[in-house]
């Protein structure tokens, strides 16, 4: 039984989640709260196994919840529930430790596939955020200083061979040929490997992004706007 | 070699200048006052700087003469073995004159007082050489056959030469006397006496003057007594008469070349020309007074070398003063050229003419000095600065100094007086080095200044551009702001705000079914990611631009049961790639999407890119293997839906026919054999291609 707690100001959502949710007796849905303060609450009280979220909470961002969650739970998967998927909220999102997002408008078979499948370990990603990661990756990684430095605007330099934050050949592969549009079983077929090694790929990407932005997440956030506090 | 200044003392400079300023402006009273004030300020001047430099100047020369006569006169008979520092000075002897070498034994001598002059007491130089005597008393001790004391002899000046005996032996000549005399008129006579020719009791001193033809001819006082106190006062005489006038000669060499250097490299400036040449010819003239032998041409060119000096000196000093008196200029050069035509020819034409000659061409310059000086003293005045101030003071000194030895010359002011013009030619020389100070002082502050002006303009450029690019910036800002703003406008105008229009109204008539409605709004909604999509920087990468479509829509092709082929291949980067350029392409493959899944029924689609390299061209091809598009038309439920759908479909492809044409490309339907549909839309590489497209 996956415990799944719901944090979105718009009623009508958290109702058609919880209802999508249901179809599904593998969910079980601890809670649905309207505030980021409630979330957090929630988060510390239920415990729950996954966390669906808003950004745009009425007290505070959703990516602090997101924090708390990666924080004090850190076995807990956090999708993030967007209306666009633009890259700049599932970034910053995946910086701040989801895993993966789901869009709003999403279908039902969509949206409760895309939970499946981040409980599997799989997360999802579009050639934009892939060619995002890819620069972002490539920017750090051919720094020859072995020492880390933060200048303003720029990432944290990542040492050579840190394998903990640095990416793969294979991870780097697959951002490239997410880039160029292929899904993942395309992406396996390709690769010689399934498609669930991809996404777990995927999701390991996203973990090294949030490592690897830590240190530049505060400035990042608020230079996107998009969180108040942390 | 004769002394004659070019100046008279500088208040009857005064006079010549009110006269000389007068006639020609007579009509300008008012001028007159002005040159008045000037005249009386340049006598206030001249009379300071005469107290002030030529007093200090002749104290060592007159100093020499006061302390001669305040000296121990005691005669040589009565000094004491203890007083060593003693000598005597002679002011009275006997002359005589024949032409023997040798002392006369029979001769008339006749009471003379020294000095004597052989010009004003009119004596004949023909009848020989002069012979002067003097007796004195001496009772030095002896030490082994020897005078206790170094004896010497100081004259200060003879003309020409003399030989010395005593007590009938000679025991000095002043220079060479045969064939050719040297000259010592301005030298000073040292000699030493051998003590063994003093005598206890009586003895006889006696000089034998030689006369010179030309020049004065004369003894001044002779001293006799101690070496040590005599030579002081003839190291004295001698640093004036010839030492002085050494170094004065080398000042003016090196000044004359310095500034010849200077007029070379800037040849319009002329004042340093005339001042080098003025130099050359003031040391052709200041050789003479030390020089022993002078060359014979020497000689000639000295003569007539007086009016080019106070030629060169009135061109140096007007252009010095920065102006000009073109008449008297003028009138200088001519005269300066006849002169020195007459003195050259002179000597071979009319010999016996040279002399007067000479001194008429002297004369006229000595009276036209006071004029010259005049004039210049206005130019220098004019516009005021220390250096022309030095300048003025270095002319008039020396005018002063040249009417001084011209007196002394004429044997008014004694004869053994010194001639101290040489003494006041470096003053001129103060005067150009403190211009040339000036000036350099001036350029390098004006260095300064110009660097720091540059600078500031420097500063006040930058700031201009900073400020101008900062509103360029600003500008492009606001102008990319407002395009954007435009394009999201028509966007939302012709696409999602007339789709959400035309739904409103069916919704309102009540002829739109729930699925309809969801239909409809979930187009807009994929419009609006389309847009947001378009704004993604994807830096000219065409598959970025595609797949992320395909991410969007395989949702909803899956549920529909259509399964997504993704045949792609590299492309190379298209740098037209713009929000507005990727919006059209997005569009046209959303198009070629939604009609196969409205229309086509097909299974499967499938999406390639590639290079076209026949026509260089970039390819995207969307296949699908539902019905052909000639089909479609009847597929509908009935005719009117069949003709909608054609409607439809015509609407569509003209919409992807347009976009493709604005891309600068185009796009193709074809049936395929079997069954479905294949769009080909072509698309430049580059922009320039776009643009020929297009146009």
């Amino acid at each position: 039984m996956t415990r799944v707690l719901i944090v979105e100001d718009d009623a009508a959502f958290r109702d058609r989640y919880a209802a999508i949710l249901a179809q599904d007796s593998a969910f079980e849905v601890v809670a649905s709260v309207g505030t980021g303060g409630e979330g957090m609450a929630m988060l510390d009280l239920r415990k729950p196994d996954v966390l669906l979220v808003d950004l745009g909470l009425p007290d505070i961002s959703g990516m602090s919840v997101i924090q708390h969650a990666t924080k004090t739970l850190p076995k807990c998967e956090c999708m993030v529930v967007t209306v666009f998927g633009d890259e700049e909220h599932v970034l910053a999102s995946i910086e701040a430790g989801a895993a993966g997002y789901l869009l709003k408008d999403a279908s039902e078979e969509n949206f409760l596939e895309g939970i499946r499948e981040l409980i599997a370990g799989g997360s999802p990603i579009s050639p934009i955020i892939a060619r995002r990661l890819l620069k972002r990756f490539q920017a750090d990684a051919p720094s020859p200083a072995p020492t880390a430095a933060i200048a303003p605007g720029s990432l944290i330099k990542i040492a050579e061979g840190d394998s903990d934050i640095a990416l793969s050949s294979r991870e780097r592969e697959i951002l490239l040929l997410a880039s160029k549009g292929f899904n993942y079983p395309e992406m396996g077929k390709l690769m010689g490997i399934s498609p669930h090694t991809v996404t777990s790929h995927v999701k390991k990407i996203y973990r090294k992004l949030a490592v690897h932005s830590r240190g530049e997440a505060v400035f990042e956030a608020n230079r996107m706007g998009l969180i108040r506090t942390l | 070699m004769k002394p004659i200044g070019w100046g008279l003392y500088a208040r009857f400079n005064a006079l010549f200048d009110v006269r000389f300023k007068l006639k020609p402006l007579s009509a300008r009273l008012k001028n007159d006052a002005a040159i008045m004030k000037h005249t009386l300020m340049q006598c206030a001047a001249s009379a300071a700087l005469l107290l002030l430099v030529l007093g200090p100047l002749c104290t060592p020369a007159l100093a020499i003469e006061a302390n001669a006569q305040k000296a121990n006169r005691a005669a040589i008979n009565t000094v004491q073995s203890s007083d060593f520092r003693a000598y005597t000075v002679f002011d009275k002897a006997e002359f005589t004159q024949n032409k023997s070498l040798t002392p006369p034994r029979e001769a008339q001598w006749a009471a003379v007082t020294l000095p004597d002059s052989w010009n004003i007491n009119k004596r004949d130089r023909s009848a020989g050489f002069g012979w002067y005597r003097f007796r004195f008393s001496h009772q030095g001790e002896h030490h082994d056959g020897y005078d206790a004391l170094q004896r010497a002899l100081y004259i200060p000046r003879i003309t020409n030469n003399v030989e010395v005996f005593l007590n009938g032996s000679s025991f000095a000549v002043s220079g060479r006397l045969a064939p050719e005399p040297e000259n010592a008129w301005n030298r000073a006579q040292y000699f030493l006496i051998p003590p063994s020719l003093f005598k206890l009791g009586e003895n006889e001193l006696l000089i034998r003057l030689h006369p010179d033809g030309f020049l004065r001819s004369g003894l001044s006082k002779v001293y006799l007594g101690d070496s040590d106190a005599l030579s002081h006062f003839f190291e004295q005489r001698y640093l004036i008469q010839t030492t002085a006038p050494q170094i004065i000669t080398g000042l003016l060499m090196v000044m004359a070349i310095f500034s010849l250097a200077i007029w070379a490299k800037r040849r319009s400036e002329t004042m340093f020309l005339f001042f080098s040449l003025m130099a050359l010819v003031a040391v052709i003239r200041l050789v003479h007074y030390y020089l022993r032998t002078t060359p014979e041409w020497l000689n000639f060119l000295a003569v007539p070398s007086l009016a080019w000096l106070t030629f060169f000196q009135l061109q140096f000093s007007f252009r010095f003063a920065n102006y000009a008196m073109p008449r008297i200029e003028k009138g200088l050069l001519i005269f300066t050229v006849v002169s020195s035509l007459i003195l050259l020819v002179l000597p071979f034409a009319a010999p016996a003419a040279y002399g007067n000659a000479t001194a008429i061409i002297y004369l006229l310059l000595t009276l036209s000095a006071p004029f010259l000086l005049a004039a210049l003293a206005y130019a220098l005045t004019r516009e005021r600065s220390p250096e022309k101030m030095i300048l003025l003071a270095a002319l008039v000194l020396n005018s002063a100094l040249g009417l001084h030895d011209t007196l002394a010359y004429q044997e008014r002011l004694g004869f053994d007086r010194l001639y101290l013009l040489p003494l006041g030619l470096p003053m001129i020389l103060f005067a150009v080095a403190a211009l040339l100070v000036k000036r350099f002082v001036a350029t390098l502050s004006g260095y300064e200044a110009l660097n720091a002006d540059l600078a500031r303009r420097v500063a006040e450029r930058e700031a201009a551009l900073q400020s101008s690019f900062e509103q360029v910036r600003q500008l492009d800002q606001q102008r990319a702001t407002a395009e954007e703003r435009q394009r999201l406008m028509r966007d939302m105008h012709d696409g999602i705000g007339s789709h959400l229009m035309s739904t409103l109204a069916l919704a309102r008539m009540g002829s739109l079914s729930n699925k309809d409605m969801t239909e409809v709004l979930a187009d807009c909604i994929d419009e609006l990611k389309l847009t947001i999509d378009s704004l993604e920087p994807v830096e000219s990468d065409l598959l970025v631009v595609l797949g992320n479509l395909r991410y969007r829509l395989e949702p909803r092709l899956n549920v529909a049961g259509i399964s997504l082929e993704w045949a792609v291949k590299d492309l190379p980067p298209l740098a037209y790639l713009d929000p507005e350029n990727i919006r059209s392409v997005l569009r046209i493959v959303q198009e070629a999407f939604t009609n196969t899944l409205k229309h086509a029924r097909a299974k499967r689609i499938t999406i390639s890119t590639g290079i076209d390299y026949a026509s260089n061209r970039v390819l995207v091809r969307i296949m699908d293997d539902g019905v052909g598009l000639e089909e479609r038309t009847g597929l509908g439920a009935g005719a009117n839906q069949a003709r909608e759908d054609q409607k439809y479909c015509g609407r569509g492809i003209d919409n992807m026919k347009r976009r493709a044409t604005k891309l600068g490309g185009t796009i193709e339907f074809t049936a395929l054999k079997d069954s479905g549909t294949c769009v080909n839309l072509y698309l430049p590489m580059t922009l320039t291609t776009l643009t020929t497209a297009a146009t």
